[in-house]
């Protein structure tokens, strides 16, 4: 049953925590308080535990689903599913991690050109980028994963956000509970957007050293990721009147004005620059694992398919055009996020619940 | 001359080559050796000696009389060429023989011990490797008199066949490593390697890489204390230099010298090393992102100071910034090939001259001198030759970067020389452990230099058959007080 | 692998053409704008910019620049037609704005700076009283420039000293936040000098009335918690008692009663006494010392919120304070409640230190 990697492609399992940190904090959590608030308003930080929470349940279920079948899910698809239908499933998985790693690149480069370089050509800086990616990419899922652990630094970053401090105004997160439950758990599912990312676990599992120990190290990456998000949820609440917050687009950069050292006035052309921080280790996971899918469904050498797929985001990215474009794109993918999130994986593991039941009674 | 063997008659085509017969009045003896390798008062006090006190010794006399301990019976003519050419006196009884006596009789000609110069140390012994592999290797064992202290004998080079000296300690170096390494050696395929730094860059995981892979030492107790460790050590005839590896990236900023200080110094110096890199490679482009793409960044006070110093500048700040680096690199380079009272000269001179003359006529902003040449200081402390020479020129691509994407130039530069550090080994070693794969055992000897008291277990990652070094309930027993 | 390194090489080189550069010393910058009403619903903008010297490090801005148009952004671009390096506005840090332009709303002028993502989020915004532009004409620091005179007289005087703090980020807070009006520090000019009269307060982003120097302090006091800035008071004998804060701490609160709710401000202050006018300070003197601080304080107090309710106006944010004490607060309806609600102040001061002399 068993299909693990060879021992010198594997990761010990406390990788897993950056890598599914990683995936998690993406950029789009610049932005990730918009709609939420629109909703629940200052109550949007208890929406954002209860998105938390949702996702160690989330993470517990993928957990189960592995365990039980010790292989990755292009495997468990075939095994469910039968060839065609589980081939059809793998299919949605790649172009969903082909669509994710394009908007995460539009994300980026549209941040770029608002904040940095108003005239930057997009498929220029696409290309830069992507290129970058293929190095990184090409040299194994274990520079891929030194990668994920190298930009944890980027939480000096939210370090940074400590400068705001003096213009928190608290009463802004009074009075406490203002909206309705129904209100909240609509909020949370705007949330769920930025905590998408944990189902890279599925084709991550046969790369890890006894991958059964790495479970804890998955959820201290949700519980971490949500207080991230808790933070600067929090600090946006804090520092801007609610009203002013719906005109802000990215909040989250507005906040690194304030920094302030003796020599440096402003920050947020660090705090938009290091955004690459965030993004890049999001696309290469993605570029992988689809990559990885292909090579597994029609055994073709991943170095082949790597450099369509980096030209095929390459067209999706340069077809995206302004801020319009790039808010539809999204919110498509975070409803095909939200879905496969709280609706296929509950599905795969009551399936799974299902076949192991009538294993046992045959 | 006419008698000699005939095998000898070739050699005796290059003028050093002295061979004879010795009178005698049985069988003829036939004494060759290159007279430019040999030390004659061995030859005429071990060799001749006993020869010419009877000159009727027989073959297995003439041996047993020798008293000298390096001699031997070879048999074929393959060896007995080899051995005259390290400096053996070859004694053959008869015109076709099956035997030949070879005795060693090599002038020790070469420099005595003396001081490193390239890692000079206040505190630490003042001995450094020199070119004799013999007294290379004293000088290792001294340091560690241990029976377990191996040494493998190699030699590379179709034509220097130069003696390479594989150190490591039996039980205690990984064997994994160790093969590697002595496999890597064995496969070189090259004619003339005059010194180890050209083996040195054969035997490395990765040879188009601008970050060394291997260290090399000329200081003896470096090198025995990385042979302790764990880690192999390769010493070369006529280099005085040792190898060794595995190694990773944060050795490269670690001099031996952090071990003789208290360690809280140490760690101090340390972390001053490290950080003058990080401004090394990082201030130039800096300097560039800012003043080209995010100047609303600075504040307003000091804007003034910024601007004005470079109001007449006539180039771009990336020019201005080219021109100083090439200076800099040029006073080093010119400065490193003059002899070295000539040399400080020029540096001093060439600095403060060009540098005035230059912020002089607005060539450059002052305020640009001041960070290129703390910058060049920065880069001069790491103590690796060959890292230095990589952190000055890491921080081009940097320079380019900057000026091409401002600070996110730099970003991406960066993830890409992590990328690249991140598929880097060496003897198969991740190059950046143990920061990735992060090893929290391991943490104690990077970024500072712990008390002795924490160095219980030899780093894992050297994968050490023996990981523990002292007892650690010994080295961490605490005493009450007034106890 | 060196291939790819020569691709991405390459390609960043094609990046060159396509960042703009903004070489710091090959552009115009400006640390001040003056914003003033213009015929035709037009307004002028007046732009002192900052000229660097070669070798000394200072500045000074004794050009300035002033043209009228409809919209900011399009008379900068004009303004370029007469500079020999393009104007950038990265570094503005103080915005100035004429009373005749402030009484028709800033509301554009706000909108401009709150866009621009290359701004500064914590510049200082200030009325003048008559023509900004006048101020920038003044010849107020000689050796400095003028923005830079200006930006830290603002700034000193708002952090440390008794003028109500409101930067671009704080005046939108309180401009876009429901319950709650911003107020502007207001300039004037006086024989070549330029000085902090008192401060302008808005309704919307109108400006609608003034407080004198004296009522500033007073606002300052009900409106943040400070650590500096001196006050005065009339003891009944006549003699003038002057304390320096060292701290104070205000509390808003909600009371109810049978009427309805009422708010009181809770004002605690602490402070040393640094000029008595050779009174001498026996422990009934203080006492009566503070007895007078405090009814001067809830005195002039309770006369600024009379004048905030007649107005209409809310620059102590209670709006906003009730809403974070009530469950569906609305906004129309506290603007009927506002003009007649109930508002307490309540000081309590303590002098702690008396100087070095008894």
């Amino acid at each position: 049953m068993k299909a693990m990697e060879q021992a010198r492609f594997t990761v010990s399992p406390y990788l897993v925590f950056p890598l599914v940190h990683s995936m998690q904090f993406g950029s789009e959590y610049l932005n990730m308080s918009i709609k939420p608030i629109q909703l629940a308003g200052h109550d949007t930080w208890i929406s954002v535990i209860l998105c938390g929470l949702c996702f160690h349940v989330v993470i517990w279920m993928v957990y189960r689903i592995l365990n039980r079948n010790e292989t990755d899910l292009i495997q468990i698809h075939r095994r469910f599913f039968g060839k065609w239908a589980g081939g059809g499933l793998n299919f949605i998985f790649i172009v969903y991690f082909l669509l994710h790693a394009s908007l995460l690149l539009r994300l980026f480069i549209e941040i770029v050109q608002v904040w940095l370089f108003p005239d930057l050509a997009t498929w220029l800086l696409a290309s830069v980028l992507l290129l970058l990616v293929y190095y990184i990419v090409a040299g194994g899922f274990r520079v891929i994963v030194g990668i994920c652990l190298f930009s944890l630094l980027r939480h000096l970053l939210i370090a940074a956000m400590l400068f705001t401090a003096g213009y928190f105004h608290f009463n802004n997160l009074s009075p406490v509970m203002d909206h309705s439950l129904n209100e909240l758990l609509m909020a949370v599912k705007e949330l769920a957007f930025p905590y998408v990312g944990v189902e890279i676990l599925f084709f991550v599992y046969t790369f890890i050293k006894t991958p059964e120990k790495s479970e804890k190290w998955a959820h201290l990456a949700n519980f971490v990721t949500t207080v991230s998000y808790l933070i600067v949820v929090l600090f946006s609440l804090l520092l801007f009147k609610f009203e002013q917050l719906s005109t802000q687009i990215w909040p989250q950069l507005t906040k690194y004005k304030f920094v302030r050292f003796p020599f440096i006035d402003r920050f947020e052309f660090v705090g938009a620059s290091a955004q690459i921080f965030f993004v890049i280790p999001i696309i290469c996971l993605c570029i992988w694992a689809s990559s990885r899918a292909v090579k597994i469904m029609f055994a073709v050498k991943q170095r082949t398919v790597l450099p369509i797929f980096l030209i095929l985001v390459f067209v999706a990215v340069s077809l995206i055009a302004g801020r319009n474009h790039i808010e539809a794109f999204q919110d498509l993918l975070s409803q095909i996020g939200f879905y496969m999130i709280f609706a296929y994986i509950p599905f795969v593991f009551l399936v799974d619940m299902v076949r192991v039941k009538a294993g046992r009674t045959v | 001359m006419t008698s000699v063997p005939r095998k000898w008659k070739e050699l005796s085509e290059s003028s050093d080559f002295v061979c004879y017969e010795h009178p005698t009045n049985n069988e003829p003896i036939f004494i060759g050796y290159f007279h430019s390798l040999i030390e004659p008062k061995v030859l005429h006090d071990h060799i001749l000696g006993p020869l010419s006190n009877d000159s009727n010794l027989s073959f297995d006399d003439l041996y047993r009389s020798i008293p000298v301990g390096e001699k031997e019976i070879a048999f074929d003519w393959d060896t007995i060429q080899n051995k005259l050419l390290r400096g053996y006196v070859a004694i053959q009884y008869g015109l076709q023989p099956d035997q030949c006596m070879v005795v060693n009789a090599v002038a020790s000609k070469g420099r005595s011990i003396s001081a490193p110069e390239i890692e000079f140390t206040v505190e630490g012994p003042k001995e450094a490797f020199v070119e004799s592999l013999d007294m290379n290797l004293n000088l290792i064992r001294k340091r560690v008199p241990f029976p377990e202290l191996r040494v493998k004998e190699l030699e590379v080079g179709e034509l220097s066949k130069a003696r390479v000296a594989v150190c490591y300690i039996k039980g205690l170096t990984n064997e994994q490593y160790l093969n590697t390494c002595i496999q890597r050696i064995a496969d070189v395929q090259f004619d003339q390697i005059t010194n180890i730094t050209i083996l040195q860059q054969m035997i490395e995981d990765n040879s188009n890489t601008i970050f060394p892979l291997t260290i090399g030492t000329e200081r003896p107790d470096y090198a025995a204390w990385a042979v302790s460790s764990g880690q192999i050590c390769v010493l070369m005839d006529g280099s005085p230099i040792a190898v060794f590896a595995p190694v990773n990236l944060g050795y490269f900023f670690i001099t031996f010298e952090d071990y003789y200080l208290p360690w809280i110094v140490g760690s101090i110096l340390r972390i001053i090393r490290m950080s003058s890199v990080l401004f090394s490679v990082f201030a130039s482009p800096l300097y560039i992102a800012v003043m080209t793409y995010h100047g609303q960044g600075i504040s307003n006070v000091f804007l003034p100071t910024i601007v004005s110093s470079r109001i007449n500048v006539p180039f771009p700040p990336f020019v201005e910034v080219l021109i100083l680096e090439l200076v800099i690199e040029l006073l080093r380079e010119a400065g490193a090939r003059l002899p070295t009272k000539i040399g400080q000269t020029i540096g001093i001179v060439g600095g403060i001259v060009l540098g005035t003359a230059a912020v002089e006529a607005a060539l450059t902003s002052n305020f640009l001198l001041i960070i290129v040449a703390l910058s060049a200081l920065a880069s001069f402390t790491t103590p690796i030759f060959r890292m230095s020479a990589t952190i000055r020129l890491l921080r081009f691509p940097f320079i380019f970067s900057a000026q091409l994407g401002g600070l996110l130039g730099i970003f991406i530069c960066t993830i890409a020389i992590c990328a690249h550090l991140l598929r880097l080994t060496s003897l198969g070693m991740p190059y950046l452990v143990p920061y990735y794969p992060f090893r929290a055992s391991d943490a104690y000897d990077t970024v500072i230099r712990p008390s002795y008291s924490k160095f219980h277990h030899r780093l894992s990652y050297f994968r050490s058959q023996r990981p523990v070094r002292v007892d650690k309930k010994q080295l961490n027993r605490k005493k009450d007080i007034d106890e | 692998m060196s291939r790819i390194f020569l691709m991405l090489a390459v390609s960043c080189l094609l990046l060159t053409g396509c960042a703009n550069q903004q070489i710091l010393d090959r552009i115009t910058l400006f640390i001040v704008c003056a914003f003033d009403e213009a015929q035709n619903d037009q307004i002028e903008i007046t732009l002192a910019t900052t000229r660097f010297q070669t070798g000394k490090p200072g500045s000074i801005s004794n050009q300035l620049l002033s043209k009228v148009g409809h919209t900011s952004v399009g008379i900068i671009e004009l303004m370029n037609t007469r500079m020999d390096k393009p104007l950038n506005a990265g570094k503005l840090s103080v915005v100035l704005i004429g009373t005749d332009l402030a009484a028709k709303g800033v509301r554009n002028e706000l909108d401009m700076v709150l866009r621009d993502a290359q701004a500064s989020r914590r510049m200082y915004l200030a009325v003048v009283d008559g023509n900004a532009k006048e101020v920038l004409r003044k010849n107020f620091s000689s050796d400095e420039e003028k923005g830079l005179y200006l930006y830290n007289l603002l700034d000193m005087n708002e952090r440390n000293k008794l003028v109500p703090s409101q930067n671009l980020h704080e005046f939108g807070y309180a401009y876009l936040g429901k319950g709650m009006d911003p107020y502007l520090p207001m300039l004037q000019i006086k024989d070549d000098h330029i000085y902090i009269a008192g401060l302008a307060l808005f309704k919307d982003d109108k400006y609608v009335a003034k407080l004198n120097e004296k009522q500033m302090r007073v606002m300052k006091l009900l409106k943040e918690n400070v650590k500096h800035g001196a006050l005065e008071t009339k003891l009944n004998n006549g003699t003038y008692v002057a304390v320096e804060v060292i701290g104070s701490k205000v509390r808003f609160r909600i009371e109810k009663d049978t009427e309805g709710s009422n708010v009181s401000l809770n004002l605690r202050l602490k402070a040393r006494i640094v000029d008595s006018k050779a009174v001498t300070l026996t422990r009934q003197m203080i006492k009566k010392i503070e007895t007078s601080f405090e009814k001067d304080l809830i005195d002039s107090g309770t006369e600024l919120i009379e004048k905030f309710q007649k107005e209409g106006i809310d620059p102590l944010g209670l709006g906003d304070f009730v809403r974070s004490k009530t469950r569906n607060w609305n906004e129309e309806e506290w603007k009927k409640e506002y003009s007649s609600l109930n508002v307490k102040i309540k000081v309590k001061m303590d002098i702690e230190e008396t100087g070095i002399t008894k």
